[in-house]
């Protein structure tokens, strides 16, 4: 057996150990997160690309967090919430062929994405000290759309002018998200953890937007008394 | 209770020594201890004979031969004084002897060696076949001290068996009155008061060890804790001890812990192996006093280590 080979099964062994020993986590308890993340974002806009198609899709960096509050119904299962917001980098579709007071026009056109969304999910959970985590989440979203501004350079000078229905509005998004990660407890309230998440919205009236973040994770936790 | 009880098995185990001592030259006249275990299985007996010679009882059949077996040869007579037995040599050293019938009445027979170093007089009993009794009797010069002894020890243990007895009674009986004492205490006190209180109490300490309080009772004047051991460290939690305070005072009582495995250290209440979950209970001394202020449930193991306090959620109501 070669040393790489070696060296994933001695991984694997350990992650198996630390990882997956027990099995469960912790009844009883809440816990509130904060969650630091680095996101890119999947901008779509229905605009006439350079194929002609109809969608132009923009990806796009992107930070945020994310604070979520989690009570553990089982030893393995975790159920609670969780409100996200995130700022992401001006998107630029260039070409953009779009109609500007009903006339076709075409140039780079640039927009600014913000959103907040509001989850509702549960988390299981396969450890006691280092503890694998996925979460499923379902929830509603807010999107809040700068107005596109595009630059027509076709004519003598450049002219900045927000197109037909790209104005400036907020929004409504249906969210499903979806996360992975790892949290080691440092003693009897605090934990810290890693995590990757893919968010998928759908928007209503509005093309959807997709987002994949890394975060990092720390979480202070206690019994509440109920 | 156990103590006097010892007390009068002591005294009764004394004056049993002091009679048996005191007791005339008959009591000779008996078997030793080992002649006597021997005796129900086979019929024999060893008759230790001082120097200036003993009186010796002898159960035996009707119709049967018992056998007198002497360490050296006997002198040529041997005095019977009644006719319902059969005396007969038995060699130089031994005397065959058998009741004619069941009417046979009791008889003496004295018997000694041509040198003179055992001389016995036996009494001759004829018992129902339902009795034991011996087919075979040797007898065995012993100086004094010898035979003095062996009587004494078999006194002692005559003596002492019906005590055994009668003390392996009491300890029955007593474990039924103590028994019977708890029941009762509880009976009333159930009757006074029996009520029971949902609790939801948690908490861990740093080594993954959960403690969950789950319910009190109030039963007669004290109360209960009912808790859990959630061990899901990795190692085994030793409980050592249990406290319950209301504000400065220690109100606990004895804990008792369930647990699959025991410790050998006297001062650990039990334990609780990774993995598994320990139940428990506590008891709060004089619970009217502490009715409606918040308690403090502390377990440690031995010497304070990994203690897990819950200090909110447990009020008796």
């Amino acid at each position: 057996m070669n040393r790489p080979i070696m060296m994933c099964v001695v991984i694997a062994m350990v992650w198996m150990n630390v990882g997956l020993h027990d099995a469960a986590a912790d009844r009883y308890e809440a816990s509130v997160s904060l969650r630091p993340l680095g996101a890119v974002g999947r901008i779509t806009e229905h605009i006439a690309d350079a194929s002609g198609g109809n969608a132009s899709v923009a990806s796009v960096y992107g930070v945020g967090g994310e604070i979520g509050l989690m009570y553990g119904l089982r030893n393995w299962l975790d159920v609670g919430g969780e409100f996200a917001g995130a700022g992401f980098a001006q998107a630029i579709y260039d070409p953009a062929t779009v109609a500007v007071t009903g006339s076709t026009t075409t140039g780079r056109l640039t927009r600014t994405t913000r959103l907040v969304q509001l989850r509702a999910g549960a988390t299981l959970r396969f450890g006691v000290g280092w503890v694998p985590t996925i979460h499923l989440g379902l929830g509603v979203g807010g999107r809040a759309l700068t107005a596109a501004m595009l630059r027509d350079k076709a004519h003598a000078h450049t002219v900045v002018v927000t197109p037909d229905d790209m104005a400036a509005r907020l929004a409504i998004d249906v969210i499903a998200s979806l996360r992975v990660g790892i949290e080691h407890r440092l003693d009897r309230r605090w934990g810290v953890g890693l995590g990757a998440e893919a968010t998928h919205a759908v928007g209503l009236g509005t093309p959807p937007l997709e987002v994949v973040s890394a975060s990092m994770s720390l979480s202070y936790t206690w019994y509440p008394l109920l | 209770m156990t103590s006097s009880l010892t007390y009068v098995v002591h005294r009764a185990l004394v004056a049993g020594l002091l009679s048996t001592i005191a007791s005339p030259p008959l009591a000779f006249a008996q078997p030793s201890s080992n002649a006597i275990a021997a005796t129900a299985q086979r019929s024999e007996a060893e008759f230790l004979v001082p120097p200036q010679g003993g009186a010796f009882e002898a159960p035996i059949h009707a119709g049967e031969v018992c056998i007198l077996s002497f360490p050296e040869a006997l002198s040529s007579k041997a005095l019977a004084s009644s006719p319902d037995f059969e005396v007969k040599a038995w060699g130089d050293d031994g005397v065959a002897i058998r009741a004619t019938g069941a009417a046979a009445k009791t008889t003496t027979l004295a018997l000694a060696t041509q040198s003179g170093t055992v001389k016995v007089n036996m009494t001759l009993t004829v018992v129902p076949p339902d009795k034991p009794a011996y087919t075979l009797v040797r007898f065995k010069a012993a100086s004094a001290e010898e035979a003095f002894e062996a009587q004494l020890k078999d006194a002692v243990a005559r003596r002492v068996a019906p005590l055994e007895a009668e003390l392996t009674r009491l300890r029955q009986n007593l474990d039924d009155h103590i028994r019977d004492r708890a029941d009762g205490l509880i009976a009333d006190r159930l009757l006074k008061r029996n009520d029971t209180i949902a609790l939801a109490a948690h908490e861990r300490n740093d080594d993954h060890v959960i403690v969950h309080v789950t319910r009190g009772a109030l039963v007669g004047d004290d109360g209960y804790l009912v808790f859990e051991i959630e061990n899901r460290s990795r190692n085994t939690y030793r409980l050592a001890s249990v406290r319950v305070q209301a504000g400065d005072r220690e109100v606990s009582g004895p804990a008792r812990l369930t647990s699959p495995s025991t410790d050998r250290d006297p001062g650990v209440i039990g334990v609780v192996p990774a993995g598994a979950v320990g139940r428990g209970i506590v008891v709060v001394r004089s619970v009217d006093q502490v009715l409606g202020k918040s308690l403090v449930l502390t377990i440690a193991g031995p010497a304070g280590a990994g203690s897990i306090r819950l200090d909110r959620g447990i009020v008796f109501r």
